[in-house]
């Protein structure tokens, strides 16, 4: 057990992870990616932690009434359905949700570097950028004064 | 230097207090200023390391309530359309912006004479453009010459910044409209200049704070000449009233540092806590010589807020842009619906100022669209599509005064201090949503000429509150006005104001250059004539 979910709980939140950013080709999901970070801030603040646990209690519920079994033993091909349908239920809840796992995924170093030079942090070393070339404007600058005089 | 009493108390030490300080101290005069917020060292910025999009929402996001560092008061805003941001530290909201750096037009000082609406400001572009230059060179603004939306300038202390695929692009589209634009001023150093900082090395996200220096601020562009000049800063101290003698005259400032509570004398105070900050102050400084709130008896304090509404109208192209490949706020502007032309069904106008993006997490999340990609199967598709595809015309509109747009005293709210918190309470205007309408519409137009496949709008977030502006308003007339056009109180003679509070009307450019260049002018008047204040 972690820090702050049961081992079904974090199995589960893996599973569901892998649903909202799923792995394509080479391109990991975030079940891989993001469930250290989601665990890790969940476990440090409150209001994180009842993102988490509300959301995962409201899959559970929906993968009961709606499949009779836990979300885990869902058919694959039902999943993203069940969460479209928390989704419609809890809107506000699990849009924080998402932003949680695109927070987690979208600052792991190693999706970063597949996403390449310009998902970099931009410091120290800047993002390069063609010089600034005064042609651009000469059309703008012969139209003549355009403030109104006062 | 008598800190007991010294010349001049500033209560505030960001963009205009830290000018002012800077001005005053150049003359001689013992100046003392009380700073809520703290020091933020360039190694505090997060933007070298690899979460560092994460304090956008976190500890650097702009609204102080989500904040909520120990320097941010709250701001109920539950009854407002736009939530005010701020940044409370030395430099204020200079920290946590993006230094696009207009002046205001000359016809924003007139909209009274010229479109029969507001007010006129009792002064007039011409009488600031001294004010506008020494400023510039403060900050270190980069530009271009032959702008042919203004007035002749002197010439931009440092070149432009490059425009990169990103402003190349959209300029094709205004060309091809035959719609005018420029490339931005912009108080981002784009050689070496003042001390140290570098030049700009275009790795956007300027909002979350520059490490190298290249964007101004009032830490950096005036704060280490004042502290030389012997200016006194004391920071973390938490302003709670001004106490008013029965003369009218404003003696001494009541504030709270390391939990205690302090007094501060002065023989002249001047106010520069932002458009909301101001206003609380005032109001919270009631007494038997004011009851409805220190310098308030045109009963003006606090009305008048005013924004500038926006929308941002994003387009997707085929082709990367570079998005994020330079400063986020400082591409191009253009200003050819600035005017008022009546025949578009409202007064007054907007500008388009054109906005890159920021890292992976924001375009994710949706950036300026405020259209979060969505999960799924369709997750990675789109955001090829999207991150480093976009294009951001944000409009940019004139917010005439309202009185029923306003700051408050919460009844209930408090900082953590115990210091009553402002309530915002503000909607959008008619001539406003009119105005919103066609710059929408006409942005659509120049992405779509451009070359966008795709084009979608985000009309007025509320997180759009980054000029607030009007809550103290200048002007001959004390019914009419609170403080007089040198910026000192009509009601307390040796109080001045100097920070956004102040403006008659919005204009439809961001407001720092201006709110800068009135606050060099006050301090020049008072440099003046300090032996008669």
């Amino acid at each position: 057990m972690g820090n702050f979910l049961t081992k079904i709980q974090r199995s589960t939140l893996v599973d569901v992870l892998d649903r909202i950013i799923p792995r394509t080709g080479e391109t990991p999901g975030a079940g891989k990616i993001a469930i250290e970070y989601l665990e890790t801030t969940a476990a440090a603040s409150s209001s994180t932690g009842r993102v988490v646990l509300d959301t995962l209690m409201a899959i559970d519920v929906a993968a009961g009434s709606g499949h009779g079994k836990p979300f885990a033993d869902v058919a694959d091909s039902a999943k993203v359905s069940l969460l479209r349908v928390v989704e419609d239920q809890y809107p506000a809840v699990f849009s924080e949700f998402v932003d949680l796992v695109y927070d987690g995924y979208y600052t792991d170093p190693s999706v970063i570097e597949r996403l390449g030079p310009d998902a970099e942090t931009p410091q120290p070393r800047g993002f390069p950028i063609a010089p600034f070339d005064p042609r651009i404007v000469e059309k703008v600058r012969h139209i003549g004064p355009r403030y109104r005089s006062t | 230097m008598n800190n007991d009493q010294p010349d001049v108390l500033i209560i505030g030490a960001g963009a205009t207090g830290g000018a002012v300080a800077w001005s005053l101290s150049q003359a001689g005069m013992s100046v003392v200023c009380l700073e809520q917020g703290d020091w933020v060292k360039p190694t505090q910025y997060q933007t070298n390391r690899p979460d560092w999009e994460l304090s956008r929402w976190s500890d650097f996001h702009p609204d102080p309530n989500e904040r909520n560092l120990a320097a941010d008061y709250p701001v109920d805003h539950t009854e407002s359309a736009i939530a005010p941001l701020m940044y409370n530290a030395v430099g204020g909201s200079t920290i946590h912006w993006g230094a696009h750096f207009p002046r205001y037009h000359p016809s924003d000082f007139k909209v009274r004479t010229l479109d029969g609406v507001a007010d006129d400001f009792p002064y007039s572009y011409e009488d600031l453009v001294p004010f506008f230059d020494l400023n510039d060179r403060m900050m270190g603004v980069s530009g271009l010459d032959g702008d042919p939306f203004y007035p002749p300038k002197s010439r931009r202390p440092m070149p432009p910044l490059a425009l990169g695929k990103h402003g190349e692009t959209i300029a094709k589209g205004f060309d091809a409209l035959g719609w005018s634009w420029w490339p931005a001023d912009a108080a981002v150093a784009t050689t070496p200049y003042g001390e140290g900082r570098q030049a700009c090395n275009y790795g956007s996200s300027c909002d979350l704070g520059c490490a190298t220096g290249a964007r101004a601020g009032a830490d950096l562009a005036y704060w280490p000449s004042a502290l030389r000049a012997g200016v006194v800063l004391k920071t973390g101290a938490r302003v709670r009233e001004l106490v008013v003698g029965e003369d009218d005259r404003v003696q001494s400032a009541v504030y709270y540092q390391d939990g205690r509570l302090h007094e501060q004398q002065a023989r002249l105070i001047i106010v520069a806590c932002n458009g909301v900050g101001t206003p609380r102050l005032l109001l919270n400084s009631r007494s038997h010589r004011f009851p409805d709130g220190l310098a308030n008896r045109s009963g003006l304090v606090g009305k008048n807020l005013m924004f500038h509404p926006a929308a941002f109208v994003t387009g997707y192209f085929d082709e990367h842009l570079q998005s994020n490949h330079g400063p986020v706020s400082n591409s191009v502007y253009s200003h050819h619906f600035y005017e008022t032309d009546k025949s578009r069904g409202f007064v007054r106008g907007y500008q388009f100022q054109v906005t890159r993006d920021s890292g992976p997490l924001w375009a994710a999340k949706g950036g300026t669209s405020g259209e979060r990609i969505p999960w799924g199967a369709d997750h990675h598709g789109v955001f090829r599509e999207r991150f480093n595809h976009s294009l951001n015309v944000a409009v940019l509109t004139e917010d005439l005064p309202e009185e029923h747009n306003r700051i408050t005293i919460d009844p209930v709210l408090t900082d953590s201090d115990g210091i009553p918190a402002p309530k915002a309470t503000y909607r959008v205007g008619d001539n406003t949503n009119k105005m919103l309408d066609h710059g929408i519409a006409r942005a659509t137009e120049v992405l779509e000429a451009a070359g966008a496949r795709d084009v979608t709008t985000n009309r007025v977030p509320k997180l759009g509150g980054w000029h607030l502006m009007g809550t103290a308003r200048t002007g001959a007339d004390p019914d009419r006005s609170v403080v007089d056009p040198w910026g000192r109180a009509h009601d307390v003679p040796n109080l001045f104001l100097v920070d956004g509070s102040v403006m008659v009307t919005s204009g439809a450019v961001n407001v720092t250059s201006t709110i800068q260049a009135i606050a060099l002018r006050t301090a020049d008047y008072i440099k003046r004539t300090r032996r008669e204040l």
